[in-house]
């Protein structure tokens, strides 16, 4: 730890260095008005248009049923894949990092897929998969199940676009790591479940947090593939973002402006939690570097 | 326990990094693999301790055959190389870890961890880094640390990767003296890497020689010293001198086994003096010799009669002690 605030303060004090010269004050002067014109005036002009007609209006606007449902239905959705992805990211890269196996880099660049893929076209094989005229229509319609333009389209939209979150942070984690720690624990005695939970997870404690919270933060603003599954059924299948947009498509500027402030409220939550976790895991990486 | 490796093959994809290894390690003795960089030293450590699976060939530990049974099972004490400890555990924990593992019948109290804990850490004369992380501590002491988690749950056998490869000379020596009391004190049977000829015959009770997958020779320091199976074997155990005598004969000799005399004396050969350099007890000469490009070397003791007032270029006689013969034996003429 004291190494760590020592190349903290060493870091500030070339900052300060660097602070003085002419060109410097110059470039960070830019970076803040740039900063001011594309970030924070936006977000005062959400907070003051929602804010407009006075907090009777706010509230109600996020107190009436349509907007609780979307609150709802996207912490729903949040919560049922953040969790998924967590399970799954945490597993890929266990047995990418920790295996050798045929395919390898193959599964690899699968992982990263929805990246690279568009929110749309996520949203759109569900409706090919899974809509009236899908590859499973005769099944889903012969069991009564509703898909797309239901929950759990939503649900696996989201899953699909926070797929990679977990799994990118940790493998290059692990690799690192190597395998040396589990051996040394097996050798000791542990089982499987033990190693995991004793050596490895403690390990990446710090970049699976931090993942997790990236994950949630793409889960609760998702709306390309959550859009084209949805259907846009009020008060059934809206989340939070596409709530917003019914709105503002309907001139109920105040109410959408309303709304964009709640989900605003629980991005800077997030916001915070990655600004922790991130401090904390490049401090354990320092450690790790001594 | 007693250890007997039988036909053991090992490739890695193409390359085959172990060929037909058979050994056979008596309960209670400290066997050193010695061996260049790359000769499977590692991979053999491993098949033991069951981290790698060889593909032919069997295991047997005190006569039980152990190839099927997993790493958890085997009960062996493994030191690695870079030591693998828990980065995010202190030294108490790292050490307490083995006996935590233990399934609920059969581990013990935390009090009793805590008291073995110490008893371990005083072992290693380290108690007083109990509550310190692994980068806390400097190599040597991250080495007896990584010994005192092995001994923990009372291995029967111990397995050590270079355990002194990291560390500066002085440590080392202090560390593979302590170990070999400490062999003596806990009673194991072990096995240790090192690509140090000196610490194999400082330390251990036999020498396995390996060369590229092979086992050049077992025994003990003397004998392979003294009986090298194989010029590689004479090569890797100490310095060593080729004369050429004809186009398909030399003769192989240690620096240290040469006469010199400053006049033509019998059997003796001519030679230019090159260089020579005190070092400390001995000097060391050495010497061009006609119809080869390859320099001989000669240590004898700085007060030899020779070496009075020798300077760089004058004629000098030799004549080897003690020659390998092609035979194997070392030969003393
Ligand atoms: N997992 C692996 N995959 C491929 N090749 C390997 C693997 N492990 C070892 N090898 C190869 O097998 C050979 C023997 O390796 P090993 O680690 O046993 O050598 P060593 O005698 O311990 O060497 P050193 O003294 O450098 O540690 C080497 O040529 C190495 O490249
Ligand atoms: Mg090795």
């Amino acid at each position: 730890m004291s190494i760590a605030s020592a190349t903290l303060a060493k870091d500030s004090a070339v900052r300060a260095s660097v602070q003085r010269t002419p060109a410097a004050l110059i470039l960070i002067g830019l970076a803040w008005i740039i900063f001011a014109v594309v970030l924070l005036l936006p977000l005062y002009i959400v907070v003051t248009q929602g804010l407009q007609r006075g907090l009777d209006v706010f509230w109600n606007a996020i107190s009436e049923p349509d907007a609780i449902s979307a609150l709802k239905l996207t912490l729903l959705a949040t919560g049922i894949s953040v969790p998924l992805n967590l399970v799954f990211g945490v597993a890929a890269a266990w047995c990418v990092t920790k295996f050798e196996f045929r395919g390898k880099s193959l599964l690899i660049t699968l992982i990263d897929m929805p990246f690279s893929v568009s929110p749309v076209v996520a949203g759109l094989i569900y409706v090919l998969l899974f809509g009236s005229q899908g590859v499973f229509a005769p099944f889903l319609q012969a069991h009564d199940l509703q898909i797309v333009y239901a929950v759990p389209g939503i649900v696996l939209a989201t899953i699909f676009v926070t797929f990679p979150f977990v799994a990118r942070e940790l493998i290059p984690l692990m690799e690192e790591q190597g395998t040396t720690e589990e051996e040394a624990a097996r050798l000791l005695g542990a089982n499987g479940w033990q190693m995991f939970w004793h050596v490895t997870l403690p390990n990446v404690k710090w970049a699976l947090i931090y993942g997790v919270v990236l994950c949630t933060a793409r889960a609760m603003g998702e709306f390309g593939a959550v859009s084209v599954v949805s259907g846009h059924i009020r008060g059934m299948t809206n989340t939070l973002p596409l709530h917003i947009e019914i709105l503002y498509n309907e001139y109920n500027i105040v109410a959408a402006f309303s709304v964009a402030i709640l989900l605003l409220a629980m991005a800077l939550v997030i916001l915070l939690l990655r600004q922790w976790s991130e401090s904390r895991l490049s401090r354990s990486l320092v450690r790790d570097d001594e | 326990m007693s250890i007997e490796i039988r036909g053991i093959n090992k490739h890695f994809g193409n390359f085959q990094a172990l060929k037909n290894i058979d050994l056979h390690i008596r309960s209670g003795e400290l066997v050193a693999l010695l061996g260049p960089s790359g000769c499977g030293k590692t991979s053999l450590l491993r098949i033991i301790a069951g981290l790698e699976t060889p593909d032919t060939g069997s295991i047997v530990f005190h006569g039980e055959d152990v190839s099927s049974h997993d790493v958890r099972d085997r009960n062996v004490g493994f030191v690695f190389q870079h030591y693998a400890l828990f980065r995010h555990m202190t030294v108490f924990d790292n050490v307490a870890f083995g006996l935590r593992m233990k399934p609920k019948k059969q581990r013990p109290s935390e009090s009793v961890i805590a008291s073995k804990v110490h008893e371990l850490l005083n072992l290693v004369q380290l108690d007083w880094l109990a509550d310190r992380y692994p980068e806390q501590l400097s190599g040597g002491q991250r080495q007896r640390i990584a010994l005192a988690r092995a001994l923990a749950v009372e291995p029967k056998i111990l397995l050590l990767d270079e355990p002194f490869g990291a560390l500066d000379a002085k440590v080392r020596k202090e560390l593979r003296r302590w170990l070999a009391r400490l062999h003596e004190e806990v009673h194991l049977t072990s096995v240790f890497v090192t690509h140090d000829q000196e610490e194999a015959m400082e330390v251990a009770d036999r020498i396995v020689v390996m060369n590229k997958g092979v086992i050049e020779q077992i025994g003990t320091p003397a004998e392979v010293y003294e009986k090298p199976a194989s010029e590689f074997v004479y090569h890797f155990l100490g310095d060593s001198n080729r004369l050429q005598l004809a186009e398909d004969n030399h003769l192989l000799f240690r620096p240290h086994e040469v006469s010199l005399s400053r006049s033509a004396a019998d059997e003796h050969r001519a030679a230019q003096v090159r260089d020579i350099r005190p070092l400390g007890a001995i000097t060391r000469v050495t010497l061009q010799v006609d119809g080869q490009d390859e320099l001989i070397e000669a240590e004898v003791a700085k007060d030899h009669g020779s070496l009075a007032g020798l300077v760089r270029g004058e004629t000098l006689y030799f004549k080897p002690k003690a020659v390998l013969t092609p035979s194997g034996a070392v030969q003393h003429v």
